[in-house]
């Protein structure tokens, strides 16, 4: 006896909530694999913070949109693929989801000119 | 006085220290760091400061450098000209060992210090500020590469601080 109610109306609607959890921890995985902040990610995506963390936390509708530009943000593409879902009555197997480093991102910060100079300290008599 | 010496000179006065000395340790001593969060498009001018000590007790020569590099986001209009992004401290403690009883004049000394200590030490310092701004999340900063005739002219450019 399984805890699931399988019906055509339950599995369509976990399938969603577990790609929409896939999803959001491939997002938190690219935040720390790059070793940023959720305050910054807002400030690439001239968002508020408590936006991203909404997002994540499952508040706020993640689209396909926002879940690329966050990706991309992070620079990162997103792969996607499928599976069949099992034949047999469960939780279907969620859609693989992978992310792939962008090699074209590049942190749009420069060095220019390095003045240099040297300061001979003596000790006071 | 350093700044009134020629740069052959300055390699000289160096040379008469090392003549005599050895060098017995190294030692990272004091580092300070401090970065706010990277913008997401800037140039950023940087600055570094050495400052060198340098004395002898007779038997030891113990020389003092410090880094003190900063970056800055370069004025280009807008609110943000000229904030401060990060800056990094790094000090070392640099000790040799006088194995002979010649006396070291103090501006051999202090040639010694700013060109022979800050060689020794830079490749350490660059490693080092390479990794914190890296760590940081700006792109990891590169000291620029000196040889002695650099540190010579800077030597005769130095500011004297008591």
């Amino acid at each position: 006896m399984s805890w699931f109610n399988d019906t055509p109306e339950t599995r369509r609607l976990f399938a969603e909530e577990e790609l929409l959890l896939a999803a959001t921890e491939l997002v938190a995985q690219a935040i720390e694999e790059r070793g940023i902040t959720r305050q910054e990610l807002a400030r690439r995506l001239d968002v508020r913070p408590s936006e991203i963390t909404q997002r994540l936390a499952g508040a706020r509708n993640l689209t396909l949109r926002t879940f690329a530009s966050m990706m991309d943000a992070l620079g990162f593409k997103v792969l996607l693929g499928k599976c069949e879902r099992d034949a047999q009555p469960g939780p279907a197997r969620a859609m693989s989801l992978q992310m792939q480093e962008d090699q074209t991102y590049q942190p749009n910060v420069r060095y220019t000119s390095t003045g240099a100079r040297i300061q001979l300290v003596r000790e006071a008599c | 006085m350093l700044v009134e010496m020629q740069v052959s000179d300055l390699i000289a006065a160096a040379s008469r220290v090392e003549d005599h000395v050895k060098l017995t340790g190294l030692r990272l001593t004091e580092t300070s760091s401090w970065s706010r969060e990277p913008p997401t498009a800037a140039q950023l001018q940087t600055g570094m400061t050495i400052n060198v000590t340098a004395r002898s007790d007779g038997t030891r020569v113990i020389a003092d450098v410090e880094y003190n590099v900063r970056a800055e986001e370069r004025e280009c209009g807008g609110d943000q000209a000229g904030e401060r992004c990060w800056e990094v401290k790094c000090h070392y403690s640099v000790e040799y060992e006088a194995y002979t009883d010649v006396a070291l004049a103090t501006q051999d000394l202090e040639a010694f210090g700013i060109m022979s200590t800050t060689l020794t030490i830079h490749p350490y310092a660059r490693a080092f500020i390479h990794d914190i701004t890296a760590q940081m999340g700006y792109p990891p900063f590169n000291l620029p590469l000196l040889t002695t005739r650099d540190l010579a002219e800077m030597a005769k450019n130095a500011k004297i601080t008591v």
